[in-house]
């Protein structure tokens, strides 16, 4: 468990919310980020100070458009290589092969208006490609949960490069010359070629070959986030327009005092973006959740438009597009690099390398038309903003409708994770033919497996098991009679009764019990010599056939041999008789399998009670509630009460209900209450979802999840369900706080030797019970939000698997916030201190000294864990608890008595062992 | 020795290590206290063996083959019996004064119905156990 942080971990988790374990990674993409943008950022400085100083501004627009052009058909490209190649290798050979380019580039430079407008296009295609291939890089390494709270802090990395890389380029333009920046650019790409060979590889190992993907727009879900990428790009194209426009206008475009505004307002942007995507975008994506956080930007658009409609001049318009900006590049920016994740990862690369590097400047392209036909129809900047405000709405709700296909790529990406199932189904073409084939096969192996299959799929295999009555495998001869018997026919009469007088006893039992199916009233005659077979299981077979088919004359003649059965001494009689009076399904003969429930003999009573799941009469369904309290009859006990259905409800409920009836039976109740699947058995089980007890409690609330899983059409009080859910929730965060409260480092001096393994012994108990705690509220969670219900199933696996981090982002995107606020930090693989500053303030979670908990542990409602607490106060001497052991040697559950009374009794001879104690 | 006592003991061995201390007091329950004079033979190679035992305190001592070693306390014999009876394949005998806790098949097969998280840790430490035998580690 990864519970205890050294310091400069609980700093990293506290400023930057890194992970120990993450550290590594997590600063190598920093750095990534940081060379990956840099370059870009000294290759377009180098790239327009070239254009405009060789060529005319109003050339501009063309290299706008060709410029756009040259990314879509590398983007094209490269989203084709992008999915036959691995994402770190593709970023390794385009930054290499960029770095050589920019090198030649610098080596061949004359300053020909040619070479200026190639190196306008080569420096667009190098950042369009390389920053997409980055965070195609950072999905992998990251996964869906931990890139929530590290993109951020990745993406920082790009935005300090901004602010630096720019002002190194300020500084170093003047001194070494504008072409000669591009021996820096070439560094700084070979910065990253030589980084991502320090980067961990993802899990996947052997060649690089991922499975087909379908076109990227054939998936909703990735038609979705293309319609956001298209109207994300025109609205920031708008809204630069604006700022541009307004600028030029308030400037009277005087060069000068544009770039020294332009300049202030890059500075301060860069700033405050540097400051909002270290510390603020990975808690706003935390906070908010993924959506809550992408909506921010078309909020800020929003605003920006709507203070442009009211207010167009400059401060508005430097307001709206430093909101924007600010936002964009950070949670906007680490947010929608999320979108993707649930996606295969040649899907992955393939629909990013589309989405940013076509999509993205055909909506650039795009705005640029719009703009130009807004401008040739003399729109004012109002109207413009009344577009851009238009544009937003339909944003928010390109989001809105994003949400639900985020959710179903997330339980896509859960299903395909699913384990396949190695076999074929029986409902399938051809499953009886491969049956046929292992009988006719005559394997002993496959034809008895073929023949038990046949049974459960319900596959009537009658003629082909015919010829193996007389195989020399007595265990197959047996299969095969009792398959005759399912769907009994007359004209296998004859080779069953032959099989009557099988040397093998239980041959001769299985024949008689289908020779009765098939000749009914007529089955007397033949039968009667098997009533007085030597061994008891023919007799008690032949009774059972004739009690069940052989009419009046049948049940007379059988009723001696049953009665002879029934009391016999040897307990072998007495359980074939209970098989007997199960299997004769005559309701009236429950009084005798009553008595044979309570035998001395334990597998008489077994026996009974298996045979009272089958006789199904409604008068054994209290004896059967009753031995839900036996151990070694509770499992079998529950399977015959299920049986009896309906029957058994009121009898269960009632005792459900009843506090003064055995704890042991009342705790058994739930889950077979649960498997009768009525409403009023949900009604039941709801009414004790906050019983006192412990035990009965969590098989209540997981009783009524599985229930109303099963039948969501069942009425159910689901505002108390939520309630017992949210207290479950309340309870198993209390044991995370006491189990990080009692952490080694937290004591004055951290208990050693038998006081050391008690604390470990205490802080495991604790942990087990609010897992306990989680398990049973993510189950009610999930049958009262069904969206919830496959994360939940993934969850519930023993290890959770690869697919944790996916099942725990989807609880995140459908659960409604109440909820999610309360559960999802619960099942995070985060370290203790993290969960709980995340329930800190929806939970009363005190901060107390170790021994405190453990004298509080001492009144825990788990015996469990206040076993371990007096155990653990006994060996510490902890003599401010003495009173509440006290209480708890006299009045706790059995195991915690007994350490309580050991804990006093240890101390000084039990001089501190108030007198009250006793036994 | 009282149920906490027991469950710590229990979790010394590899097999219960993994398993929920809530199972572990069904465990512990099961359990019998045993004492051991010197020189009382606890188990002989071939009779047949089927229980679970653990030293608490004392010392045991293992024969087979004419060699022989003395085991402390935490070290345990019949850990595949336990759920599988076959012949000892040593004889063991208490070389001190000695205290054990053992652990009958029949009640463990009881105790693990109905408590798959207990099942699955003691298949994951057998599990460890093969790999080991496997390997050739300790």
């Amino acid at each position: 468990m990864r519970d205890e942080l050294r310091a400069r971990d609980r700093w990293l988790e506290a400023a930057f919310r890194v992970h120990p374990g993450e550290l590594r990674a997590t600063l190598l993409l920093f750095l990534l980020s940081f060379t990956t943008v840099g370059a870009f950022v000294v290759g377009r400085a180098v790239r327009d100070a070239i254009f405009l100083a060789r060529l005319s501004p109003a050339r501009l627009p063309f290299a706008y458009v060709a410029a756009a052009a040259a990314v879509a058909l590398a983007g094209a490209g490269h989203a084709r290589l992008a999915g036959r190649r691995r994402p770190a290798a593709l970023l390794a050979a385009t930054s290499a092969a960029f770095a050589v380019l920019a090198v030649a580039a610098r080596l061949a430079f004359e300053g020909g208006g040619g070479q200026a407008a190639a190196l306008y296009l080569g420096v667009e295609v190098m950042g369009a490609l390389t920053v997409v291939q980055f965070w195609t890089v950072a999905s992998e390494v990251h996964d869906a949960r931990a890139a929530r709270r590290l993109f951020g802090v990745i993406g920082a990395g790009g935005t300090l490069a901004n602010v630096l890389v720019g002002l190194a380029v300020r500084v170093l333009a003047p001194r070494a010359g504008v072409a000669n920046l591009l021996w820096l650019c070439a560094a700084l790409l070979a910065g990253s070629a030589a980084l991502i060979t320090r980067l961990p590889r993802p899990a996947a190992g052997g060649p690089f070959r991922l499975p087909a993907a379908p076109a990227p727009w054939r998936s909703p879900h990735l038609r979705a986030i293309g319609a956001l990428v298209l109207l994300t790009a025109v609205c920031a194209i708008f809204l630069d327009y604006q700022l541009k426009s307004i600028a030029a206008a308030h400037f009277r475009r005087d060069p000068v005092a544009l770039a020294a505004f332009f300049g202030a307002f890059s500075g301060a942007l860069g700033a405050a973006a540097l400051a909002l995507q270290l510390f603020a975008t990975g808690r706003a994506l935390e906070r908010l959740g993924l959506f809550g956080a992408l909506f921010v930007l078309p909020a800020a658009f929003g605003a920006g438009a709507a203070l442009l409609l009211v207010a167009p001049v400059l401060w508005a318009a430097a307001a709206a597009k430093a909101g924007e900006d600010a936002i964009r590049y950070t949670v906007h920016d680490a947010g929608s690099q999320i979108l993707y994740l649930p996606l295969p990862p040649r899907a992955r690369a393939r629909a990013k390398a589309l989405a940013d590097g076509v999509l993205k400047p055909a909506g650039i392209a795009l705005a640029g038309l719009l703009l130009a036909g807004l401008s040739a129809a003399g729109a004012s900047p109002k109207a413009i903003a009344a577009a851009t405000l238009l544009l937003s709405g339909a944003w928010a709700s390109a989001l809105a409708a994003l949400r639900p296909r985020y959710a179903a790529e997330l339980r896509a990406a859960l299903l395909r994770g699913g384990s396949a199932s190695g076999g074929v189904p029986l409902d399938e073409p051809g499953a009886a033919d491969a049956l046929r084939a292992a009988l006719r096969s005559e394997e002993p192996g496959p034809a008895a497996r073929a023949l038990e299959l046949a049974g459960l799929a319900d596959l009537d295999l009658a003629d082909e098991a015919l010829p193996l009555l007389s195989h020399p495998d007595a265990d197959l001869r047996r299969r095969a009679c009792d398959h005759l018997g399912i769907r009994p026919r007359f004209r296998h009469a004859g080779a069953l009764l032959a099989r009557c007088v099988d040397p093998e006893p239980r041959v001769r039992a299985a024949a008689a019990r289908s020779a009765c199916a098939v000749l009914a009233d007529e089955a007397l005659a033949p039968l009667t010599p098997l009533l007085s077979d030597p061994h008891p299981a023919v007799r008690a077979a032949a009774v059972e056939g004739l009690l069940r088919h052989g009419g009046l004359d049948g049940v007379v003649s059988a009723a001696a041999p049953l009665r002879a059965l029934c009391g016999s001494p040897q307990p072998e009689d007495r359980a074939a008789a209970a098989r007997v009076l199960g299997g004769g399904g005559v309701r009236g003969f429950y009084k005798p399998l009553h008595a044979l429930m309570a035998d001395p003999d334990a597998r008489v009573r077994r026996a009974a009670v298996t045979a009272a799941g089958r006789l199904r009469a409604p008068e054994l369904a209290p004896a059967l509630v009753y031995l839900l309290g036996e151990p070694d009859l509770a499992g079998r006990a529950a399977v015959a009460l299920s049986a009896h259905g309906a029957a058994a409800e009121r009898v269960l409920g009632k005792a459900l209900a009843n506090p003064r009836e055995d704890l042991a039976v009342r705790r058994a109740i739930p889950p077979v209450l649960a498997g009768l699947g009525t409403a009023a058995a949900l009604e039941r089980v709801a009414a004790a979802a906050e019983d006192p007890d412990r035990t009965l409690r969590l098989r209540a609330q997981r009783a009524a999840a599985a229930l109303l899983s099963a039948r969501p059409d069942l009425p159910a009080d689901r505002v108390a369900l939520g309630r017992a859910c949210e207290r479950e929730l309340g309870r198993a965060w209390r044991a995370l706080a006491a189990a990080a409260g009692l952490a080694p480092d937290r004591w004055r001096e951290p208990p050693a030797l038998e006081a050391g393994d008690a604390l470990r012994l205490l802080r495991e108990a604790l942990r087990e019970k609010g897992e306990a705690s989680g398990a049973a509220a993510l189950e009610l969670a999930a049958a009262l939000q069904p969206e919830a219900a496959l994360a939940a199933a993934r969850l519930a696996r023993p290890a959770g698997g690869r697919q944790r981090p996916h099942a725990v982002e989807l609880l995140d995107t459908v659960l409604d916030p109440r909820l999610q606020r309360r559960l999802v930090p619960l099942v995070e693989d985060w370290p203790a201190e993290a969960k709980l500053r995340a329930a800190e303030a929806l939970y009363d979670l005190p901060r107390r000294r170790p021994a405190e908990w453990v004298g509080e542990l001492l009144r825990d409602e788990s015996g469990w864990v206040a076993a371990v607490a007096a155990h653990l106060a006994g060996a510490l001497r902890l003599e401010g608890c003495a009173a509440d052991l006290a209480a708890l040697a006299n009045g706790g559950e059995a195991t915690a008595r007994e350490a309580a009374r050991a804990a006093l009794a240890s101390w000084d001879g039990g001089a501190l062992a108030p007198r009250e104690v006793t036994g | 020795m009282t149920t906490v006592e027991k469950v710590l003991w229990l979790q010394k061995l590899d097999l219960f290590a993994g398993a929920p201390g809530e199972d572990l007091v069904a465990v512990a329950a099961a359990v019998e206290e045993v004492e051991a004079a010197p020189g009382e033979v606890l188990a002989r190679a071939g009779e047949p063996g089927g229980a679970l035992h653990l030293l608490t305190e004392g010392k045991l001592r293992v024969r087979s083959g004419g060699a022989s070693v003395e085991v402390p306390p935490g070290r345990a014999f019949g850990a595949l019996e336990v759920f599988a009876p076959a012949p000892w394949s040593a004889t063991v005998e208490a070389a001190a004064p000695s205290k054990l806790l053992r652990l009958e098949r029949d009640d463990l097969d009881g105790i693990l119905a109905g408590r798959p998280a207990l099942a699955r840790s003691l298949l994951a430490a057998l599990a460890a156990r093969v790999r080991a035998a496997r390997t050739g580690s300790p």
